[in-house]
């Protein structure tokens, strides 16, 4: 009877003792509520499968650094007044601009870094990190950022691999600390930037390449509008930049786009494959014209 | 009862485990993906992290530029189950499926014009325990 009941002591005490853990480590964090699934039901059901949708991970955006790699292909000339004014910063008074900005002078940083311009470079870094740490993200740009940077800063491609990882990492943090609405305001100043300096130099250099370019973001604007639309209610600051986002995409409705198919071909030693599937873009002079009037609107706004 | 005792103890300790913070299951990934991504690419800016279970499938539409060469690196963290990547463009013609490649953990793709893709991503294996899938994209400059 004795050893019974210390028997059933025991098994109370230790369902106590992991009920106890499951509970600080289950469920003490907020960051877990984001990893829950939120189950889709799809228009057209897959009865195999369930689509699972997982908030903002599901809209890539191409890195807006590939617009400074195009412009380094064309050797087109350097534009000093493309990037951002560098003092402006002082007057974002909200995290909304600070993280916007925060997009736009990575963009710009990486238009700076293909002309060599590396006191500018410097100097945009400054800014980075001083906005990074206003934001509380500094934990990114640390230390070891920066001391990589200055022994790569000759080295273009280092720099943008090394740019990219870092907002790469910023973006998983924001993530995992329930600040999607900050990576989500990041990845729309950096894209907004990159086709802001696209615009600008079609007017200099109509190059087809460049104005192709312009025209193939449709997708990735409607995927920028689908990270920041949960936000619209947010602020008022929120829904205008997604109602300007928005104006700007019917413009895109404009653009032709033709796409035919074709058998990709496969290199299984090198692990690739080559995509050759042909897709044409025409983008009217009115069109570009107007994309440009909006997005340099789109982005006044946000630096002023 | 000592067999009902390590049997509870067991089934308690799993579930702490599973409900460890995500931050700890990120890093873990981030670390796994990270031996596929080389260093001459350059990440996206994005990663991309989604829980799964069996039967689920995680789809997004991305646009790769044209004259550009990228690498998609997908990675789970549990080591039951095959992750497969399945490549479409959006008249939904197969392009790539790295289940025809021994389930490989990337692949490197080559666009002679600028598509607009649907990647489909899910695992191979009724047994499969509920876990974290990540993917990587990154462009070679």
């Amino acid at each position: 009877m004795h050893s019974r009941i210390n028997s059933k002591h025991s098994y109370k005490l230790i369902f106590i003792i992991f009920a106890a853990l499951f509970l600080v480590y289950g469920c003490g964090s907020r960051s877990n509520k984001e990893n829950v699934l939120e189950l889709k039901d799809n228009s057209q059901p897959d009865t195999l499968s369930m689509l699972v949708k997982f908030e903002n991970s599901l809209f890539p955006l191409p890195s807006p650094y590939q617009a400074a790699t195009l412009i380094k292909k064309k050797n087109l000339p350097f534009d000093e007044n493309i990037a951002s004014p560098l003092d402006n910063y002082k007057n974002f008074s909200t995290a909304f601009k600070k993280a916007l900005n925060l997009g736009i002078y990575g963009t710009d940083l990486s238009y700076l870094n293909i002309y060599d311009r590396t006191p500018e470079s410097i100097s945009y870094l400054s800014v980075i990190k001083n906005l990074s740490d206003q934001l509380g993200i500094s934990a990114s740009f640390d230390e070891s950022f920066f001391s990589s940077v200055e022994k790569n800063i000759n080295n273009k491609d280092s720099i943008l691999v090394l740019l990219s990882k870092t907002y790469r990492n910023t973006d998983s943090y924001l993530r995992v600390n329930d600040r999607k609405n900050i990576g989500a305001l990041i990845l729309a100043g950096g894209w907004v930037e990159s086709l802001y300096i696209l615009t600008k130099i079609s007017k200099v250099d109509s190059d087809r390449e460049i104005v192709n370019r312009i025209g193939e973001q449709k997708h990735p604007l409607d995927n920028l509008i689908e990270i920041l639309t949960p936000y619209y209610y947010k602020s008022q600051e929120f829904s205008t930049l997604i109602d300007g986002l928005i104006d700007l995409a019917y413009e895109f409705d404009g653009v032709i786009y033709s796409y035919s198919y074709k058998e990709p071909k496969i290199d299984v030693e090198k692990k690739i494959i080559y995509i050759n599937s042909e897709s044409r873009v025409v983008l009217s002079e009115y069109h570009l014209e107007t994309i440009s009037k909006k997005i340099e609107a789109i982005r006044n706004q946000i630096i002023g | 009862m000592k067999i009902k005792l390590t049997y509870f103890i067991l089934i308690a300790s799993s579930l702490l485990f599973l409900s460890r913070p995500a931050s700890a299951q990120v890093e873990q990934l981030q670390n796994i993906c990270s031996l596929y991504f080389s260093p001459e690419y350059i990440s996206d800016g994005q990663e991309y992290f989604a829980s799964l279970k069996p039967d689920q499938k995680v789809e997004f539409r991305t646009t790769f530029y044209g004259d550009n060469t990228y690498r998609i690196v997908a990675c789970t963290n549990l080591k039951k189950g095959d992750l497969v990547f399945t490549v479409f463009d959006t008249e939904k013609n197969l392009l790539f499926s790295n289940a025809s490649y021994n389930y490989s953990q990337y692949w490197d793709f080559k666009f002679a014009s600028t598509i607009t893709c649907i990647i489909q991503v899910d695992v191979k294996n009724i047994k499969f325990t509920p876990g974290f899938v990540m993917l990587l994209i990154g462009y070679k400059p």
